[in-house]
Order: structure tokens, then C-alpha cells, then sequence
């Protein structure tokens, strides 16, 4: 999985100057880290993408041999399955030739393999591991789905219980009657 | 699968104000989640901006409307039927839209010779509106208030300005009063005197950087009419929410020696040929000259400076082609999109609107795809928030 594309993730560019420093760090990050995920498997992730995650960043801050050394960075919360996902969008928005039309085809598909839980594990895993373009794509993502969507759905998605009386719902339910689904 | 309530949140924060409306009943707890202050801040920061329209409208004299809608369905000429209702039989106008709040002035005459007024604070999108015994007012009915609504960032709080103009004719002062609109108990407090001797003002306060300003002149009384102002004579006053203190700006040079005169259309004083207003978070002025077709904006690069006044567009109306209109029109710019401006043109006389474009270099329009079918007095640049009050504030119009 996590050797699919050349690394060819440069962003645009925008003067010569700043195209040679960023051929010369691409060369010098050639380099990759290690990652080992909660179920135990290690990966070997290209160094530009892998510090684009808040937790690695942090790690690597409180110990710096790891970027070197053949340790693995720790990802506590994150399982083998989330991580690959969290690399293959990464990996595609990085992509220097990506056009804003293939975007928005690749999230589209992203978001359609998965189902709820999926999401929702997604989610707690780019939460945790601190991504900030994953995480907002995805909270995004999942205020579409229930935005049109009724009480009681948005209840057993987020597993809230309800603790108004029946009374109290009714009376709520009559005074905003006019947000009801059935409006949108 | 439980999602911690930090995720909630941060979920919720995207959905329009009609869902969380929906939602609030979910629980006790959600509901006081999306009741909270921080939340609902977060959520007016991420509500879409530059995306809606609140439309006044105007059926018959004395009974209007208000609609919402988005750009593109303005575009389309699809503009839903009244989103948004609220009427009254009275006169009542819009001074200002602000985090979703839409601030309405009252105006009703029971006795003769007074004018009542009333300040209410409506949010179309929760469809709520905040108002007190204490935020009324009664004046003489000859007497015409300026107003601005604005948010004083320094206490955070909503504030309403009211500024009594010198009448002509009776000798009063320039008296100034302020409201801030936190409680039920809250009213108005008088505060220094408006600045200038005699002023005439010409539009509702402008809000920006934490002021409220008007354009008037300074020199109201000694004209008999208005249009005999010169350029010179006209400056931006400037109310400061914070320290609630005035200030005085002067209008760009290369406007002086110029009457308003000089800009009307002599058969025809529908359009008012100088205007404020914001655009891309600028104090902006707008002039419009009848009698050599020119549409020209200036702005005011550094808010404060006087020198920083630059004139950003200026064209011919001719290139625009709608000079077959321009006499009975007043060019409003309502939204700024990130490659260039909209402007609304609204026409007084037949009470429809047209939309007109500058994209990028500002030279360009396009002819309005259609001239929309709804009459509408009042197209502001509207975001849809929770804002809210405190429930003993909660009212029934008027």
C-alpha cells in the first residue's frame, strides 16, 4: 500500500528559488519514517507527508533520534486500516498534478467507500493523529449527511441519549416546527 | 460507536441554522452545546460568507417583507417566496445587518405630533426577535433620527446609535444617545454631543473597524437644500463604539469644489449621487454623477487616514450599457466575491432591481440575465448565525 505513487509531492510552485530549495528538500527527504500503528504494523511513509501529522511532529519534538534511527513513531490510536485511508488522501492531495476536478472526483469516491462507522473511526483517528485538512474534510463530509436528516438519526449517530421528557420534546418540537425535516 | 463531544462539535459547526434549530432537541446537553457562546461564535465564523441576500420587500405602502436567498438563485431569477416572513403595518427600517442580526427601527405615529419608535433586534435564521419596553423611545414628530447598529468589540455587545439632528427650524441641540442591547433593563444614555453645529445626515451608520459613521454635512442649516452642499463641506463622522467618541474624517480631495448639485440630474433627484458604504473591508464611497454618466468608488485604505483615500474605479456609464436606466437608478454594492464586486442597482421608480457585475479588473458587466421580479426596497450582504439573547428578551413584534 504504501508504495503506489512515485513521490513526486511537490506543491506549486511559485519563484525558481523557492522551486530549488523545495527539489533540494524533496531530495533530502527521500527519506521515509516509520510508523507502526495500534494493531502493530509498520509502514514506511515518504517524510514530507508524514510531518504533516500533528503527532508525529510532536513526537519527533520530544525525541528527534526517531527521524533517523529505525525506531517506529507510536500511533497509539490509530489501526493499520485507518492509517492506510489517512495516506492514500494525503498521498492524492499532495499530488503536484492533481486538478481541482480530480479532487473532488477522488474525495467523492473516498467518501462513498466508507460507511458510518468507518467514518466515524476515521474521524477519531485524524483526530488524533492532528490532520488538519483530513479532519476538516471529514467533519464537513459528515454535517452533509445528517444535515437534512431527523432527530432521532443524528441520536444513533453520535449515540446521544435523549433525555427530555415526551412532554418536553412535544412542546419543543411544536414551537420550531417550522425546522422540521419535513420543510427542507 | 460513541463520538466524543469535542467531535460534535466540531461537526455541528458546519450546518445551516435551520438543522441546528432541529437538532438542539436531540438532548439537554446538545442543546446546550449549540446554546453556548463559544459555539455559536464558532459557528458564525465558518457560516458562509458573501453568500446570501436579505431582501426587503415591498408589496403595498406601510406592509413589507423579507426574503433571503442566495446569489445564484438571484441570478436565476428562482428567488424562493418569502423564506423569511415578518411584517408590520408600520414603518419600520433596516440600519444595519450584522452577525446574522438584523437591527429594525419602528416608526409610528399615534399622536400627532409624537413619533414613537422602537428597536428590536431580529434574527431571521432562528427566527427570533429581542426587544424591551426600555429600548423605546418617543420624540417629536418633526424630528428624523439617524441610526447605526453596530458590535463594540470592547465589552462585546451589541450597541445602537440614535443621533437627533438640529431641526431647521427649532433650535435643539445635536443630541446623541446610545443603546447597548444586553437586558431587559438596558436603555438609552445620551453621550457627547454629535459634532458637527448643524448637520444634515445622509444615510443609515456604516459599521466598520468598531465604528459607526455617517456621511453628513456640517453645514446643514445655512443651505436651504441639500444639494447645494459642496464636497468640502461633507465629512464622514465617525462613532467610536468602544470609548463612544467622535470623530471626523474628510472626504478625498479631488472631490473638492464640487456641489452635490453638480451631480443630480436636474429633471430627476430619485438617485442619491454619494453614498458610503463597506467593500472588502474598506470604508467606501460611492459616487454616482448624473450629469457626465461617470460611476466612480473610492476607498479608504487605512481606516483613520485621510490620505489614504484612492479611487478604484472610474467609468463612463455608456461602456456599462445601461445608461438607459442610469437616471432613475442608485448603483448599492452588496457583496464582494473574491474576483471582483457585485453591485445591485435599484431602481426607485418601478421598485425592480437589476443586477450588474464587476469581476476582476472592475471595467466589465454583464447585462442582468433578468430583471428580478421581486419589488425590493433594502438588499443587504447577509450570514446566517445563532446569535441570541437572553429569553426575557424574547418578543413579539412591535
Amino acid at each position: 500500500m504504501a508504495e503506489e505513487t512515485e513521490s513526486t509531492k511537490t506543491e506549486p510552485l511559485k519563484t525558481a528559488e523557492e522551486e530549488f530549495k523545495k527539489l533540494e528538500i524533496t531530495e533530502e527527504e527521500e527519506s521515509e519514517l516509520k510508523l507502526e500503528t495500534s494493531d502493530h504494523v509498520t509502514f514506511m511513509v515518504e517524510a514530507s507527508i508524514a510531518m504533516k501529522f500533528g503527532a508525529v511532529q510532536q513526537y519527533l519534538e520530544v525525541s528527534p533520534a526517531a527521524s533517523a534511527s529505525a525506531t517506529a513513531i507510536p500511533l497509539h490510536n490509530v489501526a493499520s486500516r485507518e492509517l492506510i485511508l489517512i495516506l492514500e488522501y494525503y498521498r492524492m492531495h499532495d499530488w503536484v498534478d492533481a486538478g481541482e476536478r480530480d479532487l473532488k472526483e477522488f474525495d467523492e469516491r473516498f467518501l462513498k467507500d466508507l460507511n458510518y462507522e468507518e467514518l466515524k473511526e476515521l474521524l477519531l483517528a485524524a483526530n488524533y493523529l492532528n490532520v488538519e485538512k483530513l479532519f476538516n474534510f471529514l467533519t464537513k463530509s459528515i454535517a452533509n449527511i445528517i444535515r437534512n436528516k431527523d432527530v432521532e438519526f443524528v441520536r444513533t449517530f453520535f449515540g446521544i441519549d435523549n433525555d427530555y421528557t415526551p412532554e418536553e420534546e412535544a412542546a419543543y418540537r411544536e414551537e420550531n416546527a417550522w425546522a422540521g425535516v419535513k420543510f427542507v | 460507536m460513541l463520538v466524543c463531544d469535542d467531535l460534535v462539535i466540531e461537526i455541528l459547526s458546519w450546518l445551516p441554522v435551520k438543522s441546528l434549530v432541529r437538532f438542539m432537541h436531540a438532548s439537554k446537553s446538545l442543546n446546550s452545546f449549540i446554546s453556548d457562546l463559544s459555539f455559536v461564535k464558532l459557528h458564525l465564523e465558518r457560516s458562509p460568507k458573501n453568500a446570501k441576500l436579505l431582501i426587503e420587500c415591498f408589496v403595498v405602502p406601510m406592509y413589507n417583507f423579507f426574503v433571503s436567498c442566495d446569489i445564484p438563485s438571484l441570478l436565476d431569477n428562482t428567488i424562493p417566496f418569502a423564506l423569511y416572513v415578518k411584517h408590520w403595518e408600520t414603518l419600520c427600517f433596516v440600519t444595519e445587518i450584522l452577525q446574522g442580526l438584523v437591527c429594525l427601527v419602528n416608526r409610528h405615529c399615534r399622536i400627532n405630533d409624537l413619533a414613537f419608535y422602537s428597536v428590536n433586534l431580529w434574527n431571521p435564521a432562528t427566527r427570533k426577535t429581542f426587544g424591551s419596553n426600555n429600548w423605546k423611545f418617543i420624540l417629536e414628530i418633526d424630528t428624523y433620527p439617524a441610526f447605526g447598529f453596530g458590535y463594540d468589540n470592547l465589552s462585546n455587545t451589541y450597541k445602537v446609535a440614535a443621533f437627533l439632528p438640529n431641526n431647521s427650524y427649532l433650535q435643539s441641540s445635536n443630541e446623541s444617545y446610545v443603546l447597548t442591547a444586553t437586558t431587559y433593563e438596558s436603555c438609552w444614555r445620551e453621550i457627547e454631543c454629535f459634532p458637527t453645529a448643524a448637520a444634515h445626515i445622509l444615510n443609515e451608520g456604516v459599521y466598520i473597524h468598531n465604528t459607526l459613521n455617517w456621511l453628513g454635512s456640517t453645514h446643514g442649516t445655512n443651505k436651504p437644500r441639500s444639494d447645494d452642499i459642496k464636497f468640502d463641506e461633507l465629512n464622514i463622522i465617525s462613532l467610536d463604539l468602544g470609548n463612544e467618541t467622535y470623530t471626523q474624517f474628510l472626504l478625498p480631495r479631488a472631490l473638492y469644489g464640487f456641489r452635490l448639485s453638480d451631480f443630480y440630474n436636474l429633471n430627476n433627484y430619485i438617485c442619491e449621487p454619494i453614498t458610503i458604504g463597506v467593500v472588502k473591508d474598506c470604508l467606501s464611497l460611492f459616487l454616482q454623477n448624473c450629469t457626465n454618466n461617470h460611476f466612480s468608488l473610492w476607498q479608504m485604505k487605512e481606516f483613520g487616514d485621510q490620505k489614504s483615500w484612492t479611487q478604484l474605479v472610474n467609468i463612463l456609464v455608456p461602456d456599462l450599457e445601461f445608461c438607459d436606466i442610469w437616471n432613475t437608478v442608485n448603483l448599492v454594492p452588496l457583496c464582494t466575491f473574491e474576483d471582483g464586486h457585485i453591485f445591485m442597482v435599484q431602481s426607485h421608480c418601478q421598485l425592480q432591481s437589476f443586477v450588474f457585475f464587476y469581476r476582476g479588473s472592475l471595467t466589465t458587466t454583464e447585462r442582468p440575465k433578468v430583471p428580478c421580479s421581486i419589488s425590493w426596497i433594502c438588499p443587504l450582504d447577509y450570514v446566517e448565525s445563532l446569535v441570541s439573547f437572553d429569553h426575557n428578551l424574547e418578543t413579539y413584534f412591535p
